[in-house]
């Protein structure tokens, strides 16, 4: 026995062009004015929708009839009633659900994923996506901007694997040997960045496999802070820039290329 | 002469053709067999014989109930006068009702609904622009 | 700037139905259309046209749902209904433990039935496991001054017996036979009987006239037996048993061995003088004597006076024959064997006597101010024995030691383990209710036990055996079959609204309930959904995002700490069941909940059932309004301005004070400029007391009035804000030290009787503002002074009443 909301299946259904304002063969408008209202009736290949019961407020005589002349195969006024305003009927009768995950209308959830503050890097006006995001949004928003809960909306609503592999030092300590700190790359910092990860042994510049590096390679390395993001990139690799946008813009990126794996000889 | 009833409506007949006396008995009974209320946009519109359910059916009730008949007809259906007009109320059978819902305690459901029905026999003798008419309705109470 | 609100999108039925008739008229030959009522095709046009204004009228009207998406964004979300909670006391059939199945509804319902006003309402126990025992509370003593006084009992057999609260204390009787006796084997039984006979009228010369001694002989055996008899000492001073009138001296000297007597109180008999009924006698002229000062002549001795009800000390007891021994040498060579015997008068407690045989009464005794409780044990078995103390709120529990009295009728030394199970403060059946507090004990219990003693270690206001904590969270058996079509989320509508979720409990939980309350909430199964691929169980809506208030269930979306349950398409999540509550109509009063369901296999099986103390803490589900009044005033994270705090305590104490006015005031407030607390002009005691209480409140205390704008906020309720308010103000002085202590009091809404207009905005807590007579809840009629009124305001304004004949 299905357990379906009729009014999140009709706007499914709304948006796959299955219910439209023209075609309306998706109108349920069989006269009984003892139906429940807003009944989802057919097959689930061929759902139909039943809306407001207005036979239910004519008189009772006028019902009989018109009844008798749909069994009839005759077409009525009181039978039209629910052709004319089943669109309009459906559309606010669902609303309820046009802010959520059970939405599809990729402008409205759009604007609600931008009001938390996810762009549409993220889910790229895709109705599944934005479905899936706008159900976590609630219970992600209070931890926005932590990495393990980025990386878990991520693939939670997109599904795509990522091109890079991101740490933290609350997962891999603040001086990891895997992935190997110490070949992070050089990048531009500002003074106090340096001045806040300093080490006794300095800074080691060399050039390697094309990459500009600083870390020492003996002794203390420059460790991790807790805003920090490691990044370990393959040769093949990149940086996935919409996961970015899921980050706190205090969270600096340190980038570690790993080496190509060795071919099997 | 008896007619049976049919609808139409005014707007799909030529306009100043006064309705015909089965369109009338048409509308006579489409007010008699509505309860006020039942329209929320009319809610005046119809005859209260439902609020006659459960009460005994005495002289006064029966009288009552003709008056509820004819002024009705008389509101909502000028052209129509109300010769005579009878009314009886035949009892069907009791009907013993009720189940014990699962979430209700035993004590409680001890108590058993009981149902009756009855019928509204109303015979109406009109008179309208082409002559007299005559009208049997029977109304479920 | 404010923003002009968008036009409306509403349609006019009217307007429509005029356009159609004007269209009509020019289409159809003729000129106008007169529109008939009863004329099908009107009926059918005249429905169109309501059809598109009622649609139009929604278009406007946003659904909440749509709308909390929104709020959600500025931090809100609809608070759900909360359960209601009790305390139960039920009769077994049998002593059994009820234990919840963890993946099952519990057999067990308890329910309070249907009345005019109230649709049926189910509890069902929280706890995980209880003990039930077939027992019933035989009565209530009391300790004080070296003294023991009867508190009653229950009078009724069944569940009646299971609770009992303390009635006005009464002299017990059950030391009024003790005996002490002597006995001893002679070879000598005719000489030593001699003897013993001289030695005792030796003692008689001494003064010692409370003593009555009795030496018997049965063939070589030698008995003496010694009792208290007050009225002996009287008979000696006044043979012809009527008071001469004035003074009444007695001997009342102590055996030579000791110095003690027994102290006794003057008998509470209607014949005697007030002053002296229950008094001690004074101390009498000459050593060793008692004084009763101006008796009335003519007043029977017979049971003037009674003995305080305590045992003879073992002291005491050893001295008299040490005393005989003394008196004739050759007595002190026999060897006696001395015992007590205690003949227990119908109606009094046996457990005093239990205690003696088992040496100890000391240690029952030990301290003062102690109330005893005999609990009966019907069968004997392996359970622990629940009892639940009724205390005043907010009372810390007093300690409590427990003994067990065998088979043989003798109440063990040892101590039994008492553990505490939970607290928690719930209404009486007082009108209006005052808050007590529900400490519940758990007492470990002897397999062959017949009765328990409790000895706690204060005053009670009542107890309770066989009690155990329920909510209103019945279950609901669904069973239907959900089948997952795609990894997008799906909402599947479950068959009742107001769930009860684990976000739910946790909100219960910030009420002002105990630590002990909480966790079984938090332990208390909420749902049960397996998958049908693996038969994997999901538990209480874990990785399921759930909607309480609508009661809709979202599968494939996230629970609200983040965890996912993914479930794959293809397949089928089975609803097994999961619990609704019924809200703030749960809060039912003391001795509404009566019935109890269960299997008839199940055990133990359950008599009868009552709650002796009313429900509390349910809520409904906050209103669309709440929630924006809530939201739209929301103040800052802290708490700085007075305002601030007021919206703060508001969004605290949540639905049930829906409604209600809060005041808070600020020591500059309250200082600086001159105030008046209601009521006037005689301020009452709680009155009386905010007063002194504000004179040594400093800045870093706020005064909250509160209460609800038309009547008067009852006592349960007052006490309940107490406890939220004092938790919210530790919360935010963890992170905002300014405020440390919040003084709360009651709000008296006023209703000013005036014939002119009043351009004031209500609540006008500001009396110079508005003169007139104030009329309050309870009738009081005073002028207005013309100062600030703290704890009270105008909250409405009505004509001045007239006098019957009086011309307007």
């Amino acid at each position: 026995m299905r357990a379906r909301t009729p009014t999140v299946e009709w706007r499914v259904a709304a948006a796959r062009g299955d219910a439209g304002p023209h075609k309306l063969t998706w109108v349920d408008g069989n006269l009984d004015p003892e139906q429940r209202p807003y009944q989802l009736r057919g097959s689930i290949k061929k759902p139909t929708f039943r809306g407001g019961n207005w036979e239910r407020l004519l008189p009772p005589p006028l019902v009989t009839e018109a009844q008798s002349a749909q069994q009839a195969g005759l077409p009525t006024l009181v039978e039209a009633l629910h052709y004319l305003f089943a669109w309009s009927d459906w559309s606010v009768q669902s609303r309820a659900s046009l802010w959520s995950a059970q939405g599809w209308d990729v402008g409205l959830l759009g604007t609600l994923a931008d009001a938390y503050g996810i762009d549409k890097e993220v889910h790229q006006g895709d109705p599944e996506r934005l479905a899936r995001l706008v159900a976590r949004l609630p219970a992600w928003f209070p931890q926005r901007g932590q990495l393990d809960r980025s990386l878990q909306l991520w693939s939670e609503s997109t599904g795509e694997p990522l091109h890079a592999r991101y740490e933290s030092a609350s997962t891999v300590g603040d001086r990891p040997e895997d992935p190997p700190l110490r070949e992070e790359v050089f990048a531009c910092r500002s003074a106090s960045w340096w001045r806040q990860r300093q080490t006794e042994t300095g800074t080691q510049l060399r050039i390697t496999a094309g990459w500009l590096r600083f870390q020492p390679q003996e002794g203390q390395t420059f460790p991790l802070s807790p805003e920090d993001v490691l990044v370990s990139l393959e040769p093949s690799g990149s940086l996935d820039r919409p996961l970015l946008r899921l980050l706190s813009p205090g969270t600096c990126l340190r980038i570690v290329p790993l080496p190509a794996p060795e071919s099997a000889s | 002469m008896r007619y049976s009833s049919s609808l139409s409506t005014a707007l799909s007949r030529p306009l100043r053709r006064p309705a015909t006396n089965e369109e009338l008995v048409a509308r006579v009974r489409l007010v008699l067999e509505t309860p006020p209320g039942h329209m929320p946009w009319l809610p005046e519109l119809g005859c209260a014989l439902d609020r006659l359910a459960g009460e005994p059916m005495t002289e006064a009730a029966v009288e009552r109930a003709s008056e509820l008949v004819t002024s009705a007809i008389g509101r909502w259906v000028p052209e129509v006068q109300v010769v005579r007009c009878d009314v009886r109320l035949r009892m069907d059978h009791v009907v013993p009702g009720g189940s014990r819902d699962q979430n209700l305690p035993i004590a409680e459901a001890s108590l058993l609904p009981f149902s009756a029905q009855g019928t509204l026999d109303i015979e109406l003798e009109l008179r309208g622009p082409d002559g007299p008419l005559v009208l049997d309705l029977n109304l479920p109470t | 700037m404010r923003l002009s609100p968008p036009p409306s999108l509403k349609l006019d039925r009217a307007a429509l139905l005029q356009e159609v008739r004007e269209r009509l008229s020019r289409r159809l030959p003729g000129g106008n259309v007169e529109p008939d009522p009863t004329d099908p095709g009107w009926l059918i046009l005249e429905e169109s046209a309501w059809i598109a204004e009622t649609l139009s009228l929604r278009l406007d009207a946003w659904p909440f749902a749509a709308l909390r998406q929104l709020l959600h964004l500025m931090g809100g979300q609809l608070r759900p209904a909360h359960p209601s909670l009790t305390v139960l006391v039920t009769q077994p059939g049998h002593s059994g433990t009820m234990t919840l199945p963890p993946d099952r509804p519990a057999p067990w319902r308890f329910f309070a039935g249907q009345t005019e006003v109230r649709d049926l309402v189910e509890f069902c126990p929280v706890e995980p496991s209880v003990s039930l025992r077939a027992a019933h509370i035989e009565n209530l003593c009391l300790w004080k001054n070296g003294e023991l006084w009867k508190l009653g009992g229950p009078t009724e057999e069944g569940i009646a017996a299971l609770t009992a609260s303390p009635s006005a204390p009464e002299r017990a009787a059950v030391f009024d036979r003790e005996r002490i006796e002597f006995t001893g084997v002679s070879t000598t039984p005719e000489d030593t009987f001699k003897r013993l006979e001289a030695a005792v009228k030796e003692i008689h010369a001494r003064k010692v006239d409370w003593l009555h001694l009795e030496p018997e002989r049965d063939e070589n055996r030698i008995r003496l037996t010694a009792w208290i008899e007050p009225d002996q000492a009287l008979r000696n001073a006044i043979p012809d048993g009527l008071t001469p009138g004035g003074d009444v001296e007695f001997e009342w000297a102590p055996v030579d061995e000791s110095t003690w007597v027994p102290p006794v109180r003057v008998a509470d008999r209607p014949d005697l003088p007030s002053e002296w009924r229950g008094q001690q006698p004074m101390a009498g002229r000459s050593e060793g004597t008692l004084r009763i000062p101006n008796l009335p002549a003519k007043l029977s001795i017979e049971g003037l006076l009674t003995r305080v009800a305590a045992p003879m000390p073992g002291h005491a007891a050893e001295a008299i024959w040490k005393t005989v021994a003394a008196i004739d040498g050759d007595l002190s060579r026999l060897s006696v064997r001395a015992s007590r015997s205690v003949d227990v008068p119908d109606g009094e407690p046996s457990w005093p006597v239990a205690a003696l045989r088992g040496g100890s009464w000391n240690t029952l005794v030990q301290r003062d101010r102690t109330t005893f409780v005999q609990v009966r044990l019907e069968d004997t078995g392996t359970g622990r024995l629940r009892v639940a103390l009724v205390l005043p709120a907010m009372s810390k529990p007093p300690p409590v030691r427990a003994y067990a009295i065998d088979a043989a009728g003798v109440l063990l030394a040892a101590a039994q383990q008492v553990e505490s199970a939970w607290s928690i403060s719930l209404p009486d059946g007082a009108t209006p209710p005052r808050l007590e507090l529900i400490h519940a004990l758990d007492v470990n219990v002897p397999p062959d036990a017949r009765g328990v003693v409790l000895a706690i270690e204060g005053d009670i206001r009542g107890i309770w055996l066989n009690s155990f904590l329920v909510a209103n969270a019945p279950v609901v058996t669904d069973g239907r079959s959900v089948a997952v079509r795609s990894s997008v989320p799906e909402p599947v509508s479950l068959l009742f609204q107001d769930l009860v979720s684990p976000e739910v409990v946790e909100q219960l939980s910030g009420q002002p309930l105990s630590p002990g309350v909480r966790q079984l909430l938090k332990r208390l199964p909420l749902a049960h959904f397996t998958l049908e691929s693996t038969g994997e169980r999901i538990k209480d809506y874990k990785g399921l995002a759930v909607d309480a208030s609508l009661g809709e269930l979202t599968l494939n979306a996230p629970d609200p700490s983040g965890e996912l349950h993914n479930i794959q398409p293809g397949d089928s999540v089975t609803v097994h069941w999961y619990r609704r509550t019924q809200g703030v109509i749960a809060d039912v009063e003391s001795g509404a909940v009566a019935y109890v369901e269960h299997p008839p296999r199940v055990s133990p099986a359950l008599v009868a059932v009552t709650n002796p103390v009313g429900a509390f803490y349910g809520q409904d589900r906050e209103t669309e309004q709440q929630c924006m009044e809530r939201l739209f005033t929301r103040g800052s994270a802290v708490p700085v301005l007075a305002a601030d705090w007021e919206h703060a305590i508001r969004q605290h104490l949540g639905a049930r004070a829906g409604g209600w006015v809060v005041r808070v005031w600020t020591h500059a407030e309250r200082t600086l400029v001159p105030h008046a607390l209601w009521p006037l002009p005689d301020a009452d005691e709680d009155a009386l007391e905010l007063e002194a209480q504000l004179q040594t409140a400093g800045p870093d205390c706020i005064l909250v009035a509160l209460g609800p704008d038309q009547a008067l906020l009852v006592e349960a309720e007052l006490t309940w804000a107490r406890h939220a308010i004092s938790a919210l103000v530790q919360q935010v002085r963890r992170r905002f030290p300014a405020i440390r202590d919040a003084i709360v009091t009651r709000f008296w809404p006023l209703t000013l009787r005036t014939d002119g207009t009043v351009e004031e905005l209500l609540p006008c807590f500001d009396g110079h503002l508005l003169p007139g007579m104030a009329e309050d809840p309870q009738g009081r009629e005073v002028q207005l002074p013309g100062a600030l009124l703290l704890n009270a305001a105008v909250v409405q304004v009505l004509p001045k009443r007239r006098q019957l004949g009086a011309a307007v």
